[in-house]
């Protein structure tokens, strides 16, 4: 144990002032292309890998990964503030992070986020540095059925994300299936409901998708009644209350982050899984006392937060001890490295030991300058508040429609954020959940492709093959319980007839 | 006298601007997402290209629907110089062998010069018993079982040359494709055990060294990115296309860009492909390179299409 403090201490001053520098640099940028509508992490990575061209390694990943953490975190600022989520798994914060800014608790709400955030990736740095080689071994443990199973338990906590009918949250979550299915078949290579189109060969793009329905909407319903986030307490009180919160609520922020962490490990699931499993969890040990999910219950923002940065150093540990990339983030990252010459993988430990400590220090340093430079940007955010609503919306409709332009210079994206936005707005008007459709349109590849895969690679006998794999028998069992437990209750209430 | 004086300005312009190309910024099309080894090759070479030309030379990422979305954006572009496209056979011959009615064929572009080649494997899990194919071979013919083959996407050109490989070998296989390409579900794939063998991109495999082994080249003559390994006709099992490597990449032009541009181009490409400083900076990744001239780069496009054709048939049909 000892050793392993060693480790952690020495790492740390590894790093060159250059370094950190590039880091700050990293994480700052990372914030804000993360809170911009459309933009996010994986756009302001690639964006800055031309940059790393001429770097040292261990600055590359230091910018690089900057980015990565930061972009993980920003998504939540604008899901609070704004209630536009500016990155999917910001999704899940913006359940009870945005009713608790309407409520007047703008401070605490994104306070808390930040905290969140900086305490998950702390832990997954941890986590990383600690037991990275032996929990490589895990993801390729992971074969198409485990990861259909995992995807699939994600889908499972749509009924609960609905706030009041559930029934509206499963029909939403299948109208994020229908969607997700347009495109080519992963199997066949067939084309589905694409009608002869390139553009739709690849499918329904998820930038216009998350930011029409969440950003264009809301900005037309803002037109309709605008209807503001403010904020009664003083900074001061905000931010020792939500400092308050991990000594309150050490095991969220430990769960949370773990699953985060796990979830990390496993290719292919990615953040969103994290963020709403989380949540999901949270809301099964609900303390008494707090406010409902999806009306500003705390543990809402804690889980999700903690879960979605935790994520980043789950993934970079089968990367970098296997060259596997678990989402497409990594994946950029492992190019990074590769334009400096190191060939991620077993032998990276071995060859490249300064910039493998390099990668662990940054890392656990990036999760730490979240929480200063998160609460710089908290406190910019506050005062931008006391702009006019016209003032905030115009930008934010301006930064919408550039960010999802910028994300692949497609003509059509915007009439897909328009037809989105429009959509989103009808549905927010009747009533309808709008997250089951992120879930079920990230989801939904995810579980299709590797479900139908499980198919294949058992050769026609899915129970048999599914027999013979623990993990994904836990999972389902584990699936069964997640949808058991509320038709369990309801039987209850309605036994003892209380009205429900 | 003004409608002449007007004229005349408007063809000395005209002149001179064909003097200068390039009197703006280019841009070439590249259609996979970001972090591939062919980007750093394609970034590599436009930096030379910009410092020759003495405009930026700039990477125009159109990724999407298997490379489909860049061939359609070049086909459509202004036939000016100013906008290229780095082909590859993926979405140019397969795309379109698979799918007829898309908007754009070969005529649709003009070449420039064969850039990249990237050979095909068979590559099993380290901890295979089987060392050599001929050994995977005796190995499966012990198993008497349908093999699971991973075969990066479903409509992908390493599928259709591992399926034809399979065939050759007398293997019996079951093909299990995947919309993420050739990269990690083949990899943990053949890791976990879930799949038994898989066809693989070299550069990529090569990144999982120790984890995994390569059984055999899938062209007749050894290629410098797996020096060693041993080729189809070592093995005695030949696909019937020779030595043509098919993972090609290169660059092209839409059709109808001036002669002079392309004259000047194709030039300045060749040069830098065949210059020994070039290919020294760009360490491992020079075993990518492949030049190919304009008229040989065409001829290997119709080669393609025809050693392609009938084995998209066999696959549609199966579909079907």
């Amino acid at each position: 144990m000892a050793e392993f403090f060693d480790t952690i201490t020495g790492i740390l001053g590894l790093l060159t002032w250059t370094q950190l520098c590039f880091l700050i640099i990293g994480v700052a940028a990372g914030v804000i292309v993360g809170a911009l509508p459309g933009v996010g992490p994986l756009l302001g990575v690639v964006m800055a890998i031309p940059f790393t061209f001429y770097m040292d390694p261990i600055s590359s990943m230091a910018l690089l990964m900057g980015i990565y953490q930061g972009g993980s975190y920003g998504g939540a600022l604008s899901a609070t503030i704004i209630g536009i989520p500016g990155t999917p798994m910001a999704a899940a914060t913006l359940l009870d992070g945005h009713p608790m800014a309407l409520g007047g608790r703008a401070s605490f709400a994104v306070t808390l986020s930040t905290i969140a955030s900086s305490f998950g990736g702390v832990l997954s740095g941890i986590v990383l540095i600690a037991v990275a080689p032996a929990l490589a071994s895990i993801a390729i443990k992971f074969g198409p059925s485990e990861v259909a199973a995992f995807a699939f338990l994600g889908l499972t906590t749509i009924g609960a994300l609905s706030g009041g009918s559930a029934a509206k949250g499963w029909l939403m979550g299948f109208l994020g299936l229908l969607i997700a299915s347009v495109g080519l078949d992963p199997v066949s290579g067939a084309s589905r409901f694409t009608f002869g189109s390139v553009y739709l060969g690849s499918g329904i793009s998820l930038i216009p998708l998350l930011v029409g329905l969440f950003s264009i909407s809301e900005i037309l319903r803002q037109i309709e009644r605008p209807m503001r986030v403010h904020d009664t307490s003083s900074n001061v009180s905000a931010s020792m209350e939500a400092f308050r919160t991990v000594i309150t609520r050490p095991i969220n922020y430990i769960r949370s982050s773990l699953m985060g962490v796990f979830i990390g490990i496993l290719p292919g699931i990615g953040g969103v899984t994290a963020s709403f499993l989380s949540y999901r969890a949270a809301m099964v040990f609900k303390k008494k006392g707090d406010p409902k999910f999806g009306k500003g219950n705390p543990d809402g923002v804690i889980s999700s937060e903690a879960a979605n940065s935790a994520v980043a150093g789950g993934a970079l540990i089968p990367m970098l001890a296997m060259s596997i990339p678990g989402d497409p983030i990594v994946a950029v990252l492992m190019g990074g490295l590769m334009i400096q010459g190191i060939q991620p993988g077993a032998t990276m430990f071995l060859n490249y030991p300064d910039v493998i400590d390099g990668i662990f220090a940054v890392f656990v340093l990036g999760a730490l300058f979240i929480l200063p430079i998160g609460l710089f940007f908290v406190r910019i955010i506050v005062v931008l508040m006391r702009l006019p609503q016209w003032a905030i919306m115009s930008v934010v409709l301006m930064i919408s429609v550039i960010g999802t332009y910028t994300v692949a210079r497609e003509i059509m994206d915007l009439w897909m954020l328009l037809f989105f936005g429009v959509a989103g707005y009808l549905l927010r008007k009747a009533d309808y959940p709008l997250s089951p459709i992120v879930v079920g349109f990230v989801l939904g590849p995810i579980f299709e492709n590797n479900f139908r895969r499980t198919g294949l690679v058992s050769q026609g006998d899915i129970v048999g093959y599914v027999a013979d794999r623990p993990i994904t028998l836990a999972v389902l069992v584990v699936i069964v319980l997640f949808l058991a437990f509320p038709l369990f209750n309801a039987l209850k209430r309605k036994k003892t007839n209380i009205p429900i | 006298m003004v409608a002449a004086v007007a004229a005349l300005c408007v063809q000395g312009l005209a002149t001179t601007a064909q003097a200068q190309y390039p009197e703006k910024p280019i841009s070439i099309i590249y259609p996979w997402s970001p972090g591939q080894p062919f980007e750093v090759v394609l970034r590599k070479l436009s930096e030379e290209m910009a410092k020759e030309l003495g405009q930026p030379v700039v990477i125009n990422t159109v990724a999407g629907a298997g490379g489909k979305k860049s061939m359609v954006a070049a086909a459509n572009a202004k036939p000016d110089g100013y906008t290229l496209v780095n082909n590859w056979v993926a979405p140019q011959i397969a795309g379109k062998l698979f799918d007829p009615s898309l908007p754009y064929d070969n005529n649709d572009f003009t070449p420039i010069s064969g850039v990249m080649a990237i050979p095909f494997t068979m590559t099993v899990s380290k901890s295979h018993p089987a060392n050599t194919m001929l050994e995977f071979i005796d190995w499966s013919k012990q198993e008497s079982r349908t093999l699971n083959f991973g075969v990066c996407a479903p409509q992908s050109v390493p599928r259709l040359v591992g399926e034809q490989f399979m065939r050759v070998a007398g293997l019996k296989f079951n093909s299990i494709p995947n919309s993420g390409g050739c990269m990690s579900d083949n990899m943990t794939g053949l890791l976990n055990g879930s799949l038994d063998i898989s066809v693989g991109i070299v550069p990529a495999t090569q990144i999982m060294e120790g984890q995994l082994k390569h059984l055999v080249l899938l062209s007749d003559s050894p290629h410098p990115l797996a020096p060693d390994l041993a080729t189809t006709k070592e093995v005695g099992l030949e696909i019937g296309w020779g030595s043509a490597v098919l993972g090609w990449g290169g660059l092209a032009a839409p059709a109808g860009t001036p002669d002079d541009v392309l004259v000047k181009l194709r030039n300045l490409v060749g040069r830098i492909l065949q210059d020994e400083a070039f290919l020294k900076d760009l360490g491992p990744l020079r075993n990518m390179i492949d030049y190919k001239t304009p008229e040989d780069f065409q001829t290997l496009w119709t080669d393609t299409e025809v050693l392609l054709s009938p084995h998209v048939a066999v696959l549609k049909k199966g579909n079907n």
